[in-house]
């Protein structure tokens, strides 16, 4: 049995309890990350580095070289792990993960193009945004302009987007010359080297948890359908467009930051779930910790496992969610023949 | 004292026109029975009927204001609907999934209080799932989701009952008692309309039914003056026969 099934509701301690248990995770996760990395620096001194002042040059590689990147890997995991749990209830369907929309398709085509014109720096992470941007209102309309707007023909007309790019992206790689090709598939296989990490990042997840927090009632019912989500008090339209607008900005802002990363935005939400069960004031929040810590442990591995060269991130979270998450199915699909 | 009225309603689903000019009043204390044949349009007008669907012409209120102009939650508050089926894409427990009924009730921010809770509980039990409150909802049988969709309607309590075809999936047992509960309760001050394709079941429940013929021929009235076999044979053209047994009326197929 796992202690904190059913989240029955009235139980706001337990809930309180799980939160704070998750922040623990991730916190330690992040403590972890910190130590990680080719110079030898314990706890310890991590800590003294952020919370006393000084701790000479263990200090400065702490504060200024891993810090900045593990907090990005922590806000790219939140945000995609949010990204993913919207996305599966907007489109009411358990495969959904942020990039099903396209939206990190039309953010690849326009860095890759930017690569190949000779943009660096942080216009890529610009022409990232702009194109998943792009796609995002390509889709809508898409989507809107045909008239019924539903949960299928959202995904179909995504999906068929996202397949346009997909074309795409291997038209500029056939294309493209051989000393190019490598920055050009870390960036598609999702790598927080890329990242430049911005306060602004960090609080436009911060806004976009706080304003689920309260659609998170609504959310509940819309996994139940749109029909008898409205049936019930929902203003179902108002919800679809905050839940598809703010998924495709998280999307945008993630995939700026780092490429796609696979994995976390599909398998975090439904780990979430089978933990703690599926009630979205719950898991919105614990999504977005156990994002973060999902993606800072993965990155600090894949900066270590083989250093001083460097793995692209998205195979790590791979390779660590896989295992852990069909360990999970297994257990709950014992649990629930029992 | 709720009073669920349409006028000259019209209803239409792309390339066809379902009714037209329908004259209703749901008034406080009436059950009526929604009879025709299939794919005639009752769940359409229900849905009409609960401002889930907007009217081509003529349109619906609710103790004289128009639906359009109430909010979702305050409707919600005042019509509750029951849907032919249901989905369960990522399922809850059935607990939860009876305390969705008190959504229309809690402040934005609110948490469902020991209260709430109890009055699940109530719900469940009025409809025999009580045991099984810790149960995921994709483990129940057609019939206990059924009545799980009832007991959110408990919770949910309004005073305007919208039910597309109460009985499916239900035993014997339960399509009596869940009836006789929705319609008991509707007689203290509140109302309902519900699509059924059992004429017993109106005559038994109802006080009162609406025919759909066809778009232009919607009969509605006392289940006395409407539910006859001339009538039954023009809405399903098929032979009815009228046996009486007891005092009471009953309708069989030829």
């Amino acid at each position: 049995m796992t202690p904190f099934r059913s989240s029955a509701a009235g139980l706001s301690l337990p809930w309180l309890f799980i939160v704070g248990a998750m922040l623990a995770v991730a916190a330690a996760s992040v403590l972890l990350a910190l130590c990680l990395g080719s110079m030898d620096i314990g706890a310890a001194q991590v800590l003294h580095a952020l919370f006393g002042d000084g701790g000479g040059l263990a200090g400065r590689v702490v504060r200024e070289v891993r810090l900045p990147r593990v907090l990005s890997g922590f806000v790219v995991g939140g945000t995609l792990a949010l990204a993913g749990a919207l996305m599966q209830v907007l489109l009411r369907n358990p495969l959904a993960e942020p990039y099903v929309l396209g939206v990190s398709g039309g953010a690849a085509v326009f860095v890759l193009m930017g690569m190949l014109a000779g943009v660096a720096g942080v216009w890529l992470n610009l022409a990232a945004f702009a194109g998943a941007f792009a796609s995002m209102l390509v889709v809508f309309l898409l989507a809107r302009l045909g008239g019924a707007w539903d949960p299928l023909r959202i995904l179909l007309t995504g999906v068929v987007v996202a397949a346009g790019w997909g074309a795409a992206i291997s038209l500029i790689l056939a294309v493209s010359p051989a000393g190019k090709l490598h920055g050009m598939l870390f960036w598609l296989m999702g790598d927080l080297s890329y990242a430049h990490f911005s306060s602004w990042y960090g609080l436009v997840l911060l806004a976009v948890l706080l304003a689920c927090l309260p659609a998170a009632r609504g959310m509940n019912l819309l996994a139940r359908g749109e029909l008898q989500a409205a049936a019930l008090g929902v203003s179902v339209l108002p919800l679809q467009y905050f839940i598809y607008f703010t998924a495709s900005l998280l999307t945008a802002v993630a995939v700026m930051q780092a490429g796609s990363i696979g994995f976390v935005g599909l398998v975090i939400p439904h780990t979430v779930r089978l933990l703690f069960g599926g009630d979205h004031r719950l898991l919105v929040p614990v999504s977005v910790l156990l994002g973060g810590s999902l993606l800072v442990l993965a990155d600090g591995l894949a900066r270590t496992v083989i250093a001083p060269q460097q793995l692209p991130v998205g195979v790590l979270t791979a390779l660590i969610g896989v295992p852990v998450f069909l360990l999970l199915l297994q257990t709950t699909a014992r649990e629930q023949k029992a | 004292m709720t009073v669920l009225k349409a006028e000259s309603l019209a209803v239409a689903v792309p390339g066809r026109r379902l009714c037209r000019g329908l004259e209703l009043t749901l008034a406080p204390g009436q059950c009526w029975g929604l009879l025709g044949a299939n794919g005639i349009g009752k769940t359409t007008l229900l849905h009409t009927l609960a401002g889930l669907r907007l009217p081509v012409a003529g349109g619906v209120s609710l103790d004289g204001e128009p639906l359009q102009i109430l909010g979702r939650k305050s409707l919600a508050r005042r019509i509750g609907v029951l849907f032919q089926d249901s989905q369960d894409t990522f399922p809850a427990t059935v607990l939860e999934t009876a305390l969705s009924g008190r959504y229309p009730h809690l402040p934005l921010w609110g948490l469902e209080s020991e209260r709430d809770v109890a009055l699940a509980r109530e719900a469940l039990a009025q409809v025999g799932l009580a045991d099984l409150d810790r149960r995921r909802v994709d483990t129940l049988s057609g019939g206990e989701r059924r009545r799980l969709a009832v007991a959110i309607l408990l919770v949910q309590s309004p005073a305007v009952l919208l039910l597309d075809e109460p009985t499916n999936h239900l035993d014997l047992h339960y399509q009596i008692t869940l009836l006789s509960l929705l319609t008991e309760r509707t007689r203290r001050g509140g109302t309902l309309l519900m699509s059924l394709h059992d004429v017993n079941l109106v005559t038994r429940f109802c006080s009162h039914a609406l025919l759909m013929v066809d778009a232009d021929t919607l009969i509605a009235g006392s289940v006395d003056q409407v539910i006859s076999t001339g009538n039954l044979k023009r809405l399903y053209r098929h032979g009815v026969r009228e046996v009486e047994e007891g005092g009471r009326r009953y309708y069989f197929p030829d």
